[in-house]
């Protein structure tokens, strides 16, 4: 904070110092100092603006003689520096987003399939279902080898897997299906979950079961297990959707 | 044809059917949930004959091969066989009777097998019971008996000595688990208090709904590998004080689709997979990656793949079993078949590789050791004794296949073997016992004098303290690790059986 006070107030003083021959410059300065009230600031601000303009000397030594031509030069220089070190900066970071860029699309092409079997796709997918160009990037890569043994007539090629030519280890598949088939399954398997141990089915719980066999045993050990989850299951849920609707019904009549 | 939907007087619920077979004759039989087993005419679609057999659901059906006898599943846990017979002594007419009930199961049996001489039912209280028709068995010896399986006859837990951690399979997640210790001392029997509980390192969950079928982790502890039907992985694991960090060994080889058995080396250096198609790999272990070495190709004329493999302590043979063409021995430094152990009518359960002298241990499903010298290419001669003078008749008797065996580093005359029931040390340089002497003997008794004591002794020591037994390992030269699965604690986690009027509960 100290530092950067007299820096910005600076600049239009240097110019001026410029003008005067140096002797000016450090009345300013200690004036500046005073006007700020802090006797110490102006100490620390030198050596800092001994960096920025290095033409400024310490109040004991005698200040050099310095042309107004040389001065502008050195400006004039010292801002040329500047523009051609943003220039550059400028080009070194359009070449690397350049580079960036070229590795991406290597990258993309290397993910993509090889043309041929890009063109094997289109070809298969025109005469049956109409499929968008843009299907093609959800094709998902499955090695798989016993799918890859298949034959890969073309004719026998579903829409579904195509089948590639060259590299035989790909499957190309749709994602869509798979959850399709995914959700079958779990389907089945709640079927069949629901029909064996479902409501209305006659079975018996896992403690009832091991007790049947604790009550006829000589020695009584305690059940198996103590905590029982199943207990009140509907009458929770009931308190749960209550809870839900009441919470509902509140909201409604308060913003009324 | 359709099913009677009335369930047992209530119309509620539907009737699923769970199974039908079709016999050669026209007939369709089918099992449905109201506990039926129903003969279809299928030319004219009609209902022949009804069996009212459970008041539960009936879930499985399976037909011989002849068409002459089939055996259906209940839920009850109840397993009925059908037999074609004739009405009356000398007639040509037959029918299909209901003639054998068994209950070996508890919960569900949810699938039934009929094989030429026997039944074979698996439930969901995990057990698989191999029942014989006593009618249809030539010789009535110990194989013509009742078996029921638990485990499956596999090893599905390693173990890393060095840093005495265990490694669990379970059909879609890994377990590991850093062991506790003591300090308390004690005498023999005691139980010592834990001084540092056993801890939870790991859960590894698989994705997608495959089963893991094989697992191990690297002596070092630091490597675990396992495969599914259809990928290996390979995971490595560092260790900074109490935290412990996986990282995945991506792009396994594209060959390695699967594997039956994997193995690491002693010094972890190595990993040697049994592929699914019959061949072997061996593959470097370097830090955070891998080389593939070499690929062992399937002997020629064998379709079969191996499905146990033992390498030897210092790292210079590889032991590998298929189910039935006997075991290969190979140099791991040539990198070529060295032996081939001659073929055995029954299949390899547990193969390993003795240190110091790499003599091979093979044991046999029908209960025999063999001993085979690697580096002579013979059996030795402690294994010939055996066989002259024949395993005592409780030894051929016991239910299930040895799974494991291990050697202490310091008793080179010890071999040590568990099953599923048992845990035995063979000392080698005590006598055979015969039919006459007590196998069952782990402590002689105190009171008897030396001369009874030196005189009862004989080669197998045997344990059978913990059981159900999965695992036994010695981790040091003082330290031995069991892992114990008590059956309660499965029954207490499985689906909810059929509810059974009890009397008198």
């Amino acid at each position: 904070m100290v530092q950067l006070r007299p820096r910005a107030s600076r600049t239009p003083a240097s110019a001026e110092a410029m003008v005067d021959e140096g002797q000016a410059a450090s009345e300013e300065e200690v004036e500046h100092g005073l006007l700020l009230g802090q006797p110490s600031s102006g100490a620390a601000a030198e050596p800092l603006e001994e960096d920025e303009e290095g033409d400024e000397e310490f109040d004991d030594e005698a200040p050099e003689e310095l042309t107004f031509a040389s001065a502008q030069a050195e400006a004039r220089e010292e801002e040329r520096r500047v523009r051609e070190t943003v220039r550059r900066d400028k080009t070194l970071l359009k070449e690397k987003r350049k580079r960036r860029e070229e590795l991406f699309l290597e990258q993309k092409k290397r993910k993509l399939l090889p043309d041929t079997i890009l063109e094997q796709l289109s070809t298969a997918a025109q005469p049956g279902i109409k499929k968008s160009p843009g299907k093609l990037k959800e094709v998902n890569l499955q090695k798989k080898s016993e799918e890859c043994e298949k034959g890969n007539d073309s004719k026998k090629v579903k829409v579904q897997k195509v089948q590639s030519v060259s590299q035989k280890s790909y499957v190309a598949l749709r994602l869509k299906d798979q959850d399709l088939r995914d959700s079958r399954q779990q389907a089945a398997q709640a079927f069949i979950h629901n029909s064996l141990y479902g409501p209305g089915t006659n079975r018996t719980t896992v403690n009832k079961f091991l007790s049947l066999d604790n009550k006829r045993a000589p020695v009584k050990k305690a059940a198996a297990q103590f905590l029982n989850t199943a207990w009140g299951v509907q009458s929770k849920q009931n308190a749960k959707r209550f809870k839900k609707r009441w919470m509902v019904r509140r909201m409604k009549t308060t913003k009324k | 044809m359709i099913v009677d939907r009335q369930y047992m007087g209530v119309s509620k619920r539907k009737c699923i059917v769970w199974g039908v077979a079709f016999l050669s004759d026209g007939t369709v039989i089918s099992v449905d949930s109201a506990g039926k087993v129903q003969f279809w005419d299928s030319a004219t679609g009609t209902l022949v004959k009804s069996h009212l057999i459970a008041n539960a659901d009936v879930q499985s059906i399976a037909v011989a091969d002849q068409e002459d006898s089939f055996v259906v599943g209940t839920a009850e846990g109840t397993v009925f066989h059908f037999q074609l017979v004739s009405v009356t002594s000398n007639s040509t007419e037959k029918q299909w009777v209901r003639t054998k009930p068994f209950q070996h199961h508890t919960h569900d049996v949810r699938t039934v097998a009929h094989s030429p001489t026997a039944l074979i039912s698996g439930g969901t209280d995990t057990h698989l019971v191999i029942r014989p028709l006593m009618e249809r068995v030539e010789v009535k010896n110990y194989d013509a008996a009742l078996r029921k399986i638990t485990f499956p006859h596999r090893r599905l837990i390693s173990c890393s000595k060095k840093r005495q951690l265990l490694l669990f399979q379970f059909a879609h997640h890994l377990e590991l688990w850093r062991l506790g210790s003591t300090v308390a001392t004690g005498k023999n029997g005691d139980t010592l208090p834990l001084s540092k509980n056993a801890d939870h390192l790991l859960h590894l969950k698989t994705k997608g709904p495959e089963n893991i079928i094989c697992s191990s982790i690297s002596p070092c502890g630091s490597w675990i590998a396992y495969s599914t039907a259809s990928r290996v992985f390979l995971y490595q694991l560092s260790y900074e004080h109490d935290n412990i960090s996986l990282r995945r060994v991506s792009k396994m080889p594209a060959f390695l689709h699967s594997a039956l058995q994997i193995l690491f080396s002693e010094d972890s250096t190595k990993l040697f997979v049994a592929s699914n198609q019959g061949s072997l790999h061996i593959i470097q272990l370097l830090e955070g990656s891998f080389k593939h070495l070499h690929t062992f190709p399937p002997q020629s004329g064998t379709v079969e793949a191996m499905c146990l493999l033992a390498v030897s302590p210092d790292g210079n043979w590889l032991a590998a079993s298929g189910t039935s063409a006997g075991v290969h021995v190979y140099s791991v430094k040539h990198l070529k078949l060295h032996c081939t152990v001659p073929a055995y009518n029954f299949p390899v359960t547990a193969l390993a590789i003795a240190p110091d002298t790499n003599n091979l241990v093979i044991a046999h499903s029908d209960q025999q050791v063999f001993e085979y010298s690697i580096p002579d290419k013979q059996y030795t001669e402690w294994s010939r004794n055996v066989q002259k003078q024949g395993f005592h008749h409780l030894w051929l008797q016991r239910d299930t296949p040895i799974t494991h065996i291990s050697f202490h580093p310091k008793r080179p005359m010890h071999i040590l073997l568990h099953d599923a029931y048992m845990f035995c040390i063979i000392d080698k340089s005590l006598p055979l016992p015969n039919d006459k002497t007590v196998l069952y003997n782990p402590l002689p008794p105190t009171n008897e004098s030396d001369v009874f004591r030196r005189r009862t002794a004989h080669a197998f020591k045997i344990s059978k303290k913990y059981k159900p037994l999965l695992f036994m390992d010695l981790l040091d030269e003082r330290t031995l690790v069991a892992v114990e699965r008590p059956l309660d604690d499965i029954i207490a986690q499985l689906p909810p059986p059929i509810k059974k009027k009890k009397f008198g509960t």
